[in-house]
């Protein structure tokens, strides 16, 4: 009877003993994830930017993990966090994934102020941050060992948008509407830098604040003017679509332009009929005609049952190029040598080409465009 | 010529200000009267709006002894179901706004059934809390609901018309037309109506009334209806110029405060008065030196007379 | 006060501060600890709420204005200025007073509807004022790179209270020497003098107190202790935003002070806890937090207006009642 019991024993243990190597071994799936700590607005003003880039993310990882995973088969986690476009936010989501999910490294940021926040705590933790969105100078400019900037800045947009407004489009006269934040600010500079005493000249310059809502006064002072050219710098999509559809009731005519980068299909849903004939310029388009870009546009469309923007592209991006620089730098915990990686070679994606430069930010090779809003559509104009 | 011509489309060649056979002073000075032509305009017709939304705030005021703190979600409501039904669902906007209307006012049954109700009885001062707690509920519910991206409310009286000094949208003038006439029927119907004259003296004297057999919260149920109905046309009304979005109530509930108080509590003509006099002086400021101090100024104005004041405003509502 | 209720309190309190000194060590973990810090600037804002609402009666809803002051003030201070951390806080706190006092003055001459109407509307201002004077404040930016506390003399020892373990123990220290300040200001005259003007104003008053020049003197103090909630916030996150002014950190410490249980000592605490740590361990988003916040504090207004610690004390007294008849325990 002990005996029995012995033996019986004996190999319930022997079982689980074997339960427990062999599928180790043969599926593989018990393999620790490598996780990637994503922080966006998902909820507040900015909201929808978090969500589009968020599903790049989920779409970046969707492939990776389907073509095998990274660092010897192991999949990619994705570690969603809220910063709710709030410094403080982002702050406490970067301890969180620090400390709790245990990961060192960090993505996201769409919101320049919050990314600005968020880098002085990977900085000092000496934490890999990409920062996917946030378009700010002063982010490259902190000294910052281990970050990178997937977007151009303002300024590096400009440098296309600025002389091609004065030699395609040739304004005798533009007025100048910005917001009153150093974005806006920047841009007067940028003007004046592009156009200077032999371009367009700047007939008018009105600031308006965050969060206005009524815009007819500065529009009216623009009509009277009858100039050129309107020229937009502002970046929330509600706020440029309340601009168009009041300069459109007070019958404003005057070809309008926003500032590169601002011009996605937000925009056009929200102005409705006043976007039309709106211009703009940017270094991505869906509609770009590359191979990597078209499977992108096509996957997206399979997973997401819609096309993608240039958010979403940008998210896609992040991972994308951290999971192919975590698998060849062989690690997911030496910063250095990972950014290293980053640093020393080229990265495709579905804008083109792009390599890092010393401070980390991304320089594309590819082109940007001037965009048209036609029929209710973005398109490029030639 | 007709004096007002409209017209749909308009030359982009043209100003948005008819100079008429004035004298012409200087450029400048002719910028400056077309100014203050479009400032005034703009200012009556958000002065309206504050009308609106403060006649309900007052009369609740008035007959109830609360001051609803929530009243501005009401506002935002009346935007938000009508966009549900307008964008959402494609109905024609004008159908929209009145379906948007009548489900606010039953909303209004329900909130006042939970947060006012209660405290009628014991202990009416609680009504201040409630109702704050009510507007967060209210504000963040919608917020989880729509989001926080600003939404739009299309209306198809978005077409310019080109009146003889100024440009305004259609939407604009039927914010005026309709406030107006809201303003004169509600007068109408509480000076010759029955339950206009009920209303009347139950804000006169609650105790007698009773006596008199007047059914009292009948009186509030309708009372508080009537008030966030104004609130929700507000809503559906003004939500069409820029965006809508959760907290819209907020800023405007503030302002109906500023009105009443402005106008003196409990008095629709006050309110009426109160509320065109802040929209057009907020519109001078906006014009003439920013808009991102016009918000101060109400409040400031507001502040000032709570304590030019003390005495009149201080004691404590009779029963 | 009764001898054995006053000792068990007493012990319960000093039992309460040895659990404060050790949570630390129980967790260790750093995210952990950040909550412990964000729970201790809530107890400082609830705390001096709960003066207004607890001990004058009033309901403030403006209360935002001094937290979100006191922040910018000890960040442009210690950051745009120059001063050195340890001076700017204790500035921030005497700005938020000035203010304090001169808003207390106006709006103190009010009551009910029209005080609350009058806080929220100087709220607003303040909250306007920060987030469009961008030049001082770089406005919806936020504020950013603020200098960290540092304790000691330049030159000759640094002691930076930044990490979440030292902070802790900072906030620890303002909370408790707040709750000292507090605890004697209400066992004194000067506590027995605000209990009767908010209880039976005329008789205050036929023997010549002012409970204005009290009421006045009492909301200064709360916003400098609001204040210095603010200015610990700032040096601890390092970057604000306009956000802090925002309706939402108004609201916040009145749920706190409402639901905990206005006018006691322990009810800030409790609200601390409910409304400022549970919700940051399960890190659910804000709007939603808020219609759970709301609800509750609606809910609480109907059924239990008095407050959690009221109730809690109710509870004991009913129970030492029944223990023995004589042994009967304090308001």
């Amino acid at each position: 009877m002990r005996k029995s019991i012995g033996v019986g024993a004996g190999t319930v243990l022997l079982g689980a003993a074997l339960l427990m190597i062999v599928p180790t071994a043969v599926l593989g799936q018990t393999k620790a994830p490598v996780k990637i700590g994503v922080i966006l607005p998902m909820t507040g003003p900015a909201a929808l930017y978090g969500e589009q880039a968020n599903r790049g993310v989920q779409l970046a990882a969707k492939m990776v993990n389907g073509a095998g995973g990274i660092l010897g088969g192991r999949q990619v986690s994705i570690i969603l966090e809220d910063d709710q476009a709030n410094p403080v936010e982002g702050v406490n989501a970067v301890k969180k994934l620090m400390n709790r999910d245990g990961t060192k490294l960090i993505t996201g940021g769409v919101n320049s102020s919050v990314s600005l926040a968020e880098l002085q705590v990977t900085k000092e933790a000496g934490l890999l941050h990409i920062v996917t969105v946030s378009t700010a100078p002063a982010i490259r400019e902190q000294g910052h060992p281990s970050l990178f900037a997937l977007q151009p800045t303002n300024s590096m947009k400009d440098d296309f948008a600025l002389p091609w407004i004065a030699q395609v489009l040739k304004p005798k006269t533009v007025v100048h509407l910005l917001e009153n934040t150093d974005y806006g600010r920047v841009e007067v500079e940028e003007l004046k830098k592009h156009w200077g005493a032999s371009g367009p000249k700047v007939v008018a310059t009105e600031t308006f604040q965050l969060g206005e809502t009524d815009f007819t006064i500065h529009l009216n002072k623009f009509k009277a003017m009858k100039p050129d050219l309107f020229y937009l710098s502002t970046a929330a999509p509600s706020t440029i679509g309340t601009i168009l559809k009041q300069a459109y009731e007070i019958g404003f005519k005057a070809p309008i332009f926003l500032a590169p980068g601002n011009l996605n299909n937000d925009v056009v849903r929200l102005a409705g009929p006043a976007a039309e004939g709106v211009l703009c310029a940017d270094y991505y388009v869906n509609i770009l005609d590359t191979p990597a870009n078209k499977k992108f546009v096509k996957d997206h469309e399979e997973m997401f049952k819609r096309p993608p923007e240039k958010m979403e592209m940008l998210g896609f991006e992040s991972i994308t190029i951290l999971s192919k620089a975590l698998d060849m730098a062989g690690t997911e915990t030496d910063v250095k040598k990972i950014s290293d990686t980053l640093r020393q070679n080229k990265w495709q994606t579905p804008r083109g080409e792009i390599v890092f430069d010393a401070k980390g930010q991304a320089k594309g090779v590819g082109k940007d465009q001037a965009l048209v809003v036609k029929d209710g559509k973005i398109t490029i104009r030639k | 010529m007709s004096l007002l011509g409209f017209r749909g489309g308009m030359d982009p060649r043209q100003n948005g200000v008819r100079s008429m056979s004035l004298p012409t002073i200087g450029s400048t000075s002719m910028i400056d009267l077309d100014l203050l032509v479009i400032q005034l305009a703009n200012g009556l017709v958000i002065g309206m709006g504050y009308t609106l939304v403060a006649i309900g705030l007052t009369m609740v005021f008035g007959i109830l002894g609360v001051l609803n703190f929530a009243h501005g979600e009401f506002f935002m409501l009346g935007a938000f179901v009508a966009y549900v039904f307008g964008e959402l669902m494609g109905w024609p906007y004008v159908v929209s706004s009145v379906v948007a209307i009548v489900l606010v006012m039953a909303i209004s049954f329900l909130f006042e059934l939970i947060s006012v109700r209660p405290f009628m009885e014991r202990d009416p001062e609680m009504t201040l809390l409630s109702t704050f707690a009510a507007s967060l509920i209210l504000m963040n519910l919608v917020e989880v609901i729509w989001g926080n991206t600003p939404l739009p409310l299309n209306t198809p009286f978005s077409k310019p018309l080109d009146l003889l000094f100024l440009v305004l949208t259609a939407q604009r003038i039927l914010i005026l037309l309709v406030g107006a006439v809201g303003v004169i029927l509600l007068g109408l119907f509480l000076k010759f109506t029955k339950m206009g004259k009920v209303i009347r003296a139950t804000a006169q004297n609650k105790k007698a009334s009773a006596l008199v057999g007047i059914n009292i919260k009948k009186v509030y149920r309708l009372t508080f209806a009537a008030g966030t109905g104004l609130a929700a046309i507000a809503g559906v009304l003004i939500a069409p110029l820029s965006n809508l979005y959760a907290s819209m109530g907020q800023g405007m509930v503030l302002k109906g405060f500023v009105v009443v108080i402005l106008g003196g509590l409990a008095s629709v003509p006050g309110a009426i008065l109160g509320g065109l006099t802040l929209g057009i002086t907020e519109a001078i400021a906006a014009g003439y030196v920013s808009s991102a101090w016009k918000d101060v100024i109400g409040f400031s104005i507001l502040i000032i007379i709570l304590l030019l004041r003390p005495q009149g405003l201080m004691g404590r509502r009779e029963a | 006060m009764n001898r054995a209720a006053g000792n068990r309190r007493n012990w319960t309190r000093f039992l309460g501060l040895v659990v404060a000194l050790l949570l630390p060590i129980v967790f260790q973990d750093a995210y952990l600890r950040n909550i412990l810090v964000i729970f201790g600037i809530y107890c400082l804002l609830a705390l001096s709420l709960n003066i207004i609402v607890g001990y004058i009666g009033e309901v403030s809803l403006g209360h935002a204005a001094f937290f979100g002051l006191g922040g910018y003030a000890s960040a442009i201070l210690s950051k745009t200025v120059g001063f050195p951390v340890l001076l700017s806080i204790p500035s921030a706190v005497v700005i938020s007073g000035i203010l304090g006092l001169f808003i207390g003055y106006l709006a103190l001459r009010l009551r009910g509807p029209y005080f609350a109407i009058t806080t929220l509307a100087f709220a607003e201002i303040i909250r306007l004022i920060v987030t469009n004077w961008v030049d001082l404040t770089r406005g919806p930016l936020g504020f950013t790179q603020i200098p960290p506390l540092v304790l000691g003399i330049p030159g000759w020892f640094e002691f930076k209270v930044m990490s979440e373990l030292r902070y802790y123990y900072f906030v620890l220290v303002l909370v408790g020497l707040v709750f000292l300040l507090i605890y004697n200001v209400v066992h004194s005259p000067t506590g027995r003098t605000f209990l009767a003007i908010r209880e039976q104003e005329p008789l205050a008053r036929s023997v010549g107190i002012s409970p204005f020049r009290y009421r006045v003197l009492a909301f200064v103090i709360s916003t400098m202790i609001a204040g210095l909630a603010g200015a610990a916030y700032a040096h601890f996150f390092r970057i604000i935003s306009p956000d802090i002014n925002m309706v939402y950190y108004s609201a916040i410490p009145l749920m706190m002070v409402m639901v905990g249980g206005r006018g006691t000592l322990l009810g800030p605490f409790l609200g601390a806890l409910l409304f400022a740590v549970l919700p940051e361990l399960f890190r659910t988003a804000g709007t939603i937090r808020m219609v759970f916040f709301a609800s509750f504090l609606l809910a609480t207004i109907v059924y239990m207006p008095e407050g959690i610690a009221v109730k809690i004390q109710t509870f004991i007294r009913d129970w030492e009642t029944k223990k023995s008849p004589q042994e009967l325990g304090d308001v």
